[in-house]
C-alpha cells in the first residue's frame, strides 16, 4: 500500500496533473522539482510523428525514437506542454511566434526548438499540432516517463539546454507563460550565450 | 464500514486537491491535507452495464438550467458520457479542458459529449468557469441528487460518493458500444475514444 506521500507522487506522476503559474512574478521561478539551471539534462528518448522537414531541421533521420543528444544544435529550447492544459492552449500562438522568429534569426542553426507533450499520446500531440498549427517538432510522452525525467515540471515549462554527448546542461528553466514573445526569445538566446 | 469509507473518501479527495500544493498562488491553508490516509483503489465499484446493453435512460440537470435526458439523442446522435470523479481537480488535471478544444472531433463523428460528476450545479458552474471563462461547449450535468443515482445505475459510484473516471460510448440506437473505466488517477486517451467513435460510422 502506498503512503500518503506515495499517493501524491503517484498523482503527479501518473495523472500528469501539472500545475501552472499564471502571474509573471511566479513565472520567473521554476516549479519545485523542475530541473534547475546548471543541472544535468537527461538524454531522454524522443518519439514523435515528424515530417521530413522537421527531421531535417533537427538533423534526425529514420522513424525514431531518437535520443535528445541526436539533435544537431548547440542549444535546444524545449516547451513541456499538455494538450489538456488551458494555459498551454492559450500559449500556443506565442510559442509558434517564437519558433518562427528563431527560425528566421541568425541563430536558427545553433539553437533549435522542440515540444514535449507531457502525458499526451501520439493522437493527442497530433491534435494539438493540428489545432494550433504548430510547426515546431513535437514529441509524445503518453506515459509521462519523460516528464518524470525532466523533474515533473508544471506546464507550460520552458527549458534551454546546452547539448552534450549524453544529454546536456540546463541553462534556462521557467514555469509558466512567457511575458512576451520577444523578451522570452531574448532570454533564451542570452542563456545560450547569444 | 463507515470508517473504511471515510478514510477512502479522505484519500481520494486528498489526491484530487494535492496537485494544487505546488501552485504558489494557492493559499496552503485552503488545501485539504489530512493526516490519516489509505490508498484509494484504482477502481472501486461494480459495473452494472455491459457493451451491447441498452443504455439505461436518465435525466440530469445541466448547467444551463435544462434537464438533459439520454433518450433525447436516440435516433439522432451518438453519445459519449464522460464521468469524472469531482469538481475542482486543479485546472490542468482535468480531462475536460482537453475535450473543450476538441469539439470538432466529437461532431465529426456525430457524437454528443455529456460531462457528468456528482457535484452540485453551483460547484460545477464555478469549476467549469475556472477551467474556461466561457464554460464548456458540451452539457455539464449534475448527478448530485439523489446523490450519484445515475452513476449507481451504471455501476460506477465509488463508496466515497464520487464516480469512477469513466467513458461510455452509446450509439444512435441507444446501445452501449464501449466502456472504459480507468484508474482514478489516469486520464483515458482521447485517441482511443475517437477511434471507438469512428468505428460506429
Amino acid at each position: 500500500m502506498l503512503g500518503i506521500s506515495g499517493l501524491f507522487i503517484l498523482w503527479f506522476a501518473l495523472a500528469g496533473l501539472v500545475p501552472v503559474f499564471t502571474s509573471q512574478a511566479l513565472a520567473a521561478a521554476p516549479a519545485a522539482g523542475a530541473l534547475k539551471v546548471g543541472e544535468a539534462f537527461p538524454d531522454v528518448p524522443l518519439a514523435g510523428d515528424l515530417t521530413e522537414e522537421q527531421k531535417g531541421y533537427l538533423g534526425l533521420s529514420g522513424a525514431g525514437p531518437w535520443k535528445f543528444s541526436d539533435i544537431k544544435a548547440g542549444h535546444v529550447i524545449i516547451e513541456v506542454f499538455s494538450m489538456y492544459c488551458p494555459y498551454c492552449q492559450a500559449e500556443a500562438p506565442a510559442v509558434n511566434a517564437v519558433y518562427e522568429a528563431l527560425r528566421a534569426s541568425e541563430h536558427a542553426d545553433a539553437v533549435k526548438m522542440i515540444g514535449i507533450g507531457a502525458g499526451n499520446s501520439a493522437f493527442e500531440v497530433d491534435f494539438f499540432r493540428t489545432k494550433y498549427g504548430v510547426a515546431m517538432p513535437l514529441f509524445e510522452d503518453a506515459e509521462l516517463s519523460l516528464h518524470e525525467l525532466l523533474g515533473n515540471p508544471g506546464t507550460p515549462h520552458f527549458y534551454v539546454v546546452r547539448l552534450g554527448k549524453q544529454g546536456g546542461t540546463t541553462v534556462y528553466s521557467q514555469t509558466g507563460r512567457m511575458e512576451s514573445e520577444k523578451a522570452f526569445l531574448a532570454q533564451c538566446l542570452k542563456a545560450a550565450g547569444r | 464500514m463507515y470508517w473504511t469509507r471515510l478514510v477512502a473518501a479522505v484519500a481520494v479527495l486528498g489526491m484530487l486537491v494535492m496537485p494544487a500544493l505546488s501552485r504558489a498562488d494557492v493559499d496552503p491553508g485552503q488545501l485539504y491535507a489530512p493526516q490519516g490516509h489509505a490508498a484509494a483503489k484504482p477502481v472501486d465499484s461494480m459495473i452494472a452495464v455491459a457493451v451491447g446493453d441498452a443504455a439505461p435512460d436518465f435525466g440530469l440537470p445541466a448547467l444551463n438550467g435544462t434537464v438533459v435526458r439520454l433518450s433525447q439523442f436516440r435516433g439522432i446522435s451518438n453519445v459519449v458520457l464522460s464521468f469524472v470523479p469531482a469538481a475542482f481537480t486543479p485546472v490542468c488535471s482535468g480531462q475536460w479542458p482537453g475535450y473543450n478544444i476538441a469539439r470538432e472531433l466529437f461532431e465529426q463523428h456525430n457524437a454528443v459529449l455529456l460531462g457528468i460528476t456528482t457535484d452540485n450545479l453551483p460547484s460545477l458552474h464555478a469549476w467549469t468557469r475556472q477551467m474556461d471563462p466561457q464554460g464548456m461547449w458540451f452539457p455539464v450535468l449534475s448527478d448530485f441528487w439523489p446523490h450519484g443515482a445515475v452513476a449507481s445505475l451504471y455501476g460506477i459510484l465509488r463508496p466515497e460518493g464520487v464516480t469512477e473516471r469513466a467513458i461510455f460510448i452509446i450509439d444512435r440506437q441507444g446501445i452501449i458500444r464501449h466502456i472504459e473505466i480507468t484508474d482514478i488517477n489516469l486520464r483515458p486517451d482521447l485517441g482511443g475514444i475517437i477511434k471507438k467513435l469512428s468505428e460506429l460510422q
